[in-house]
């Protein structure tokens, strides 16, 4: 009889195919990328001249770099701001018996369902300076036409303005766990006379602590990954104000004819490690009372 | 009222559906910028001429039946991979095991903008490039490690005793994975099934870097070449928006059917890190 904690090397068989995958499309590019860094190489990994660190010199003193790293920080905070405020109080609303709740609990989830691609395309439509929705809309309020998208900072309030319409991933997060509390906790609060924005702000808010804590995690953990946002919308501009790390290598690479190659591993493995400290830290941070509370959001 | 959370005011009500409905303007304010651009200069006409006409030489049909066959093949490779590796991260003993799952893990945050120049080359030398497989591959690579956790988390929670009990009637690991895990994670199989069908159809990076045939071309990366090849004239700005419109229509239709399980999946994967 196998006893079940003993060593079963049919683990290795069952999780082949994972590794399979992983190890080519995901180790064998880091091993090529962080190669790669430190040579003159064309499209096809043809190395030419060994630089040493020299890229690593040009990428640390590119302020644009710097830019597009706090670019895409800015980015994801604002979605996690906008979650925590707006998401929570519309979760709350959404946890009263209102005439249309269902209608609005899908409307707000609908962006998340979108590609972020179809989202830029309409944004960059809508904030067109001629036949653009919105400066018609402000034409009716008899205000002249804006343009939105050429100017640095309307470019950058714009592209901030997408992480409003993406309440839906948190909205989700804060209804699953606000249908679990235990409403007999608010009916005491009532009778010492507590009202609406007490108890959302006094009581409600810090007892889905678990769900804020989600929220961050997840919305920073992906932070790197945005890209079309910025690229569809204003590809980087004006003036690069807009780059983010995404738009930063992409740039680089569909450039040049592939002569950058070199550059674009040591920026992309300068981002990988910027990465994979950012999820260590929050990891750390927030992964303590996920273990205990684990069971309160689960169906 | 019964349903409600706590006790408030027939105002206080009032105030959150004026709230709820003043929001919901702003929200339908894109759409309204998208459906009037889609009728700009020949109304209706826009949408009869994206139906019968190729736009970048490809259909708006063609590339909703594109996306949906990329996405449903990487929901099969995903749910599938993930289903067994999850089970024996879970389930099984073996040398290393703590250590491969963090690794795996860990690629969670990989973002794929970092990657793009690797897989170029390694899609070329292996001849993948400007096929569906390139799509596919890739994107499985960057959603499995989230997929991963989300069903060793189901299976964590399934008792072991069902194991002990097989291994004393003589099955071994595989029947004990197909006929007695399996099944019983169906609820998790159907959650994932849906939300790697929505991460591919989503995707726009990897269709728009390794495929460049239009036969093959993806409703999210149509979003782009349509616009490069229809250019800004005005009457091909209401042909572009009516050809967006149409891609939205059926994503919207479909993903808020489904919502349900994309719900429960991400919200028992994350919680339970």
């Amino acid at each position: 009889m196998k006893s079940l904690e003993r060593h079963n090397w049919r683990g290795y068989a069952f999780i082949l195919p994972l590794m399979i995958i992983l190890g080519i499309f995901v180790i064998y590019s880091f091993i090529l990328m962080v190669q790669g860094s430190f040579f003159k190489t064309d499209l096809m990994f043809n190395r030419s001249d060994f630089v040493g660190f020299k890229y690593y010199k040009i990428a640390m003193t590119d302020p644009y770099f710097f830019k597009a790293i706090l670019n895409t920080m800015v980015f994801a905070s604002s979605s996690v701001l906008f979650g925590i405020s707006l998401g929570f109080l519309f979760s709350v609303f959404l946890a009263f018996s209102l005439s249309g709740s269902n209608f609005y609990r899908t409307l707000f989830f609908v962006p998340t369902l979108l590609p972020n691609a179809l989202i830029a395309v309409i944004f960059g439509g809508m904030l067109r300076f001629r036949f653009g929705a919105l400066n018609e809309f402000l034409g009716i309020l008899g205000i002249e036409p804006i343009r939105w998208l050429s100017d640095p900072t309307l470019a950058y309030l714009s592209i901030l303005s997408i992480s409003l319409y993406m309440i839906g991933i948190p909205m989700m997060y804060y209804q699953a766990e606000l249908a679990t509390l235990d409403k007999s906790l608010f009916e005491s609060a009532q009778i010492d006379g507590a009202g609406f924005w007490k108890i959302t702000s006094r009581i409600v808010f810090p007892m889905v602590i678990h769900s804020h804590k989600t929220i961050v995690m997840t919305l920073l953990l992906t932070a790197f990954r945005a890209f079309e946002r910025v690229y569809l919308l204003t590809a980087g501009g004006p003036a690069r104000a807009t780059e983010i790390t995404g738009t930063y290598i992409f740039t680089f690479f569909a450039e040049g004819g592939g002569r950058n190659i070199g550059y674009v591993n040591t920026i992309s493995t300068i981002t990988l490690v910027l990465a994979f400290i950012l999820s260590a830290l929050i990891l750390t941070v927030f992964n303590t009372d996920f273990r205990k509370n684990r069971k309160v959001v689960v169906k | 009222m019964k349903n409600d959370m706590f006790r408030v005011s027939r105002p206080e009500k009032s105030i959150m559906v004026v709230i709820l409905f003043a929001t919901a303007l702003l929200w339908l304010f894109p759409a309204y910028s998208a459906i009037k651009q889609s009728l700009l200069f020949n109304g209706f006409g826009n949408y009869v001429s994206v139906f019968t006409t190729k736009i970048a030489g490809v259909t708006v049909l063609k590339t909703l039946i594109n996306s949906f066959i990329i996405a449903f093949i990487h929901s099969v490779i995903v749910v599938s991979t993930a289903a067994i590796s999850g089970f024996a991260f879970s389930k099984m003993h073996f040398f290393g095991k703590r250590f491969l799952y963090v690794l795996v893990i860990s690629f969670m945050s990989v973002p794929v903008t970092v990657l793009i120049a690797p897989l170029f080359f390694t899609l070329t030398k292996v001849g993948m490039i400007n096929t569906r497989a390139a799509v596919f591959l890739p994107e499985a690579a960057l959603t499995l490690p989230f997929s991963v956790l989300m069903m060793r988390n189901f299976y964590d929670s399934l008792p072991t005793e069902l194991m002990e009990s097989a291994y004393i009637d003589g099955a071994g690991d595989f029947r004990i994975f197909s006929k007695i895990y399996l099944p019983l994670s169906s609820p998790a199989v159907l959650n994932l099934s849906v939300l790697a069908f929505m991460w591919s159809f989503k995707d726009y990076l990897t269709p728009a870097l390794f495929t460049s045939n239009p036969r093959i071309m993806t409703a999210t990366l149509a979003v782009s070449r349509f616009k490069d090849s229809l250019g800004g004239t005005p009457d091909n700005l209401g042909r572009y928006y009516a050809s967006m419109v149409i891609i939205a229509f059926p994503i919207i239709v479909l993903f808020s059917f489904f919502q349900r399980y994309m719900r429960s999946g991400l919200t028992a994967g994350a919680v339970k890190g």
